[in-house]
């Protein structure tokens, strides 16, 4: 076993130092590099903001009488060679159960502290205009952000979402990612 | 042994898995010429790194900016300088499989009575379509959020002949609120194609010669367009500065300065 251990230690070594190991040869040939640059943007398919679900559950009584905050770190990962800016829109008025419905705007949507990606964060209570949530963000790789999706208790002690029949309500929030 | 061996397997693959997993859209802007009748084409690539498969819906918006850079979208044909109704594609949604790359073929379509000398744009939208596995993997009480995505590709369509790369400063002047004080720089492109800048300002201390550079911000501008760039300054300033405004265009050594006094 010691044997073993001392031969993949050596093998090991040799991976490692091997590159210092090639001797030079006398033939000089020259290749020309290309580096090609093409703009490119990407939303990473891991954040929450893709494909993912967000839940509020109001069950008892000091739910409805409460703001709620649900924090969503890394909810967008982008990657972008300009500058660019990301927008959010709901695709409908309401938040349906197929036959009640929630207005939308009893959510706002915040960027919360922590993430890499900057630029002019905004909050914005979502609507099905598109709103700017990050304007004019600096280029960069895997800059993050992290989402707060907030409802007032204003909204959630009213008529909007309180007396609602029970069940659950939903809504597709879309992100959307452009150049400058 | 095999210990080792598999602390060496993880020691060699490890910076092999670290790369992004997610869906790519290549490039983020189109630029199309040619002459009024032609019909002209460029590739989209998109790339699904991810292990989820996606399929996405094509679709149009016409968009300007406004006096501070931001975009606003319109329907599509409603806005004079549209060109979104020019644009088609050999289908209305792409299916892009977990680690596949698909290239889509925009074309553009020149009418016969466009203008040869306005440029046009839209924005061509891949908006990612929900599956049923995204719609019912909701609680079962409250409210749901189902988040998606979209690219916005930037289309322009510039005439053959236009060239003329130029932006003029028109205003410096600072804005006061209660939240803080702002150098204002109105810009307008008075080229004849869409042109990215850099603005830079700083301000020099006239007493003092102390330089005080803050974040340049970057625009892109569409012909015959105006813009107002702010920088937000900082605190505390008091006495006499010189403020001096940089316009860098991309593509060309030519360059824009205008200078102002201010007195805090």
């Amino acid at each position: 076993m010691k044997k073993q251990i001392i031969t993949a230690t050596l093998a090991l070594g040799a991976i490692l130092l091997g590159t210092n190991n090639v001797k030079a040869q006398n033939h000089t040939a020259t290749t020309t590099v290309n580096i090609i640059l093409s703009d490119v943007i990407s939303i990473d398919a891991g954040s929450v903001a893709n494909g993912g679900i967000v839940d509020f559950n109001y069950v008892t009584a000091a739910d409805y009488n409460s703001t709620k905050t649900v924090n969503v770190p890394e909810s967008l990962i982008v990657t972008s060679t300009k500058n660019f800016d990301v927008k959010v829109k709901a695709d409908g008025a309401s938040f349906t159960d197929g036959t009640n419905n929630i207005p939308v705007n009893v959510l706002n949507i915040k960027a919360a502290t922590g993430g890499s990606m900057a630029g002019t964060q905004n909050t914005i209570e979502l609507s099905t205009t598109d709103q700017v949530l990050i304007g004019n963000a600096p280029l960069g790789s895997a800059l993050t952000l992290d989402l707060d999706y907030e409802i007032l208790a204003a909204k959630s002690s009213s008529a909007d979402i309180l007396g609602k029949p029970a069940g659950t309500y939903t809504q597709t929030v879309t992100y959307t990612a452009t150049a400058l | 042994m095999r210990f080792l061996f598999l602390l060496l397997i993880a020691i060699f693959s490890t910076p092999l898995s670290v790369s992004a997993q997610g869906v790519s859209m290549s490039p983020t802007r189109l630029f199309f010429t040619g002459n009024p009748g032609e019909t002209v084409t460029e590739l989209v690539t998109l790339h699904n790194s991810s292990n989820k498969d996606y399929v996405l819906s094509v679709n149009y918006k016409d968009w300007k900016r406004e006096l501070d850079g931001n975009k606003v979208y319109f329907e599509s044909g409603t806005l004079k300088n549209s060109n979104a109704s020019w644009l088609s594609t050999l289908e209305n949604t792409v299916s892009v499989a977990a680690g596949a790359t698909m290239e889509v073929l925009v074309a553009m379509q020149v009418p016969e009575e466009a203008s040869t000398s306005e440029v046009t744009n839209s924005m061509l939208f891949f908006t990612q379509l929900p599956t049923q596995e995204d719609k019912t993997t909701s609680s079962s009480t409250g409210l749901g959020i189902i988040t998606l995505f979209e690219f916005g590709l930037h289309v322009y369509y510039t005439p053959a002949g236009n060239k003329l790369k130029s932006l003029e400063i028109t205003n410096i002047e600072e804005i006061v609120d209660a939240a803080s004080k702002k150098a204002a720089i109105s810009i307008t492109n008075d080229g004849n194609v869409v042109n990215d800048a850099t603005v830079e300002f700083e301000l020099i201390n006239t007493d003092t010669g102390e330089e005080i550079k803050l974040d340049p911000i970057s625009i892109s501008m569409m012909p015959d367009t105006h813009q107002v760039v702010e920088f937000i300054l900082p605190e505390n300033l008091a006495g006499n500065y010189l403020g001096v405004t940089i316009i860098k265009m991309a593509g060309t050594s030519d360059m824009r300065v205008g200078e102002k006094n201010f007195s805090f």
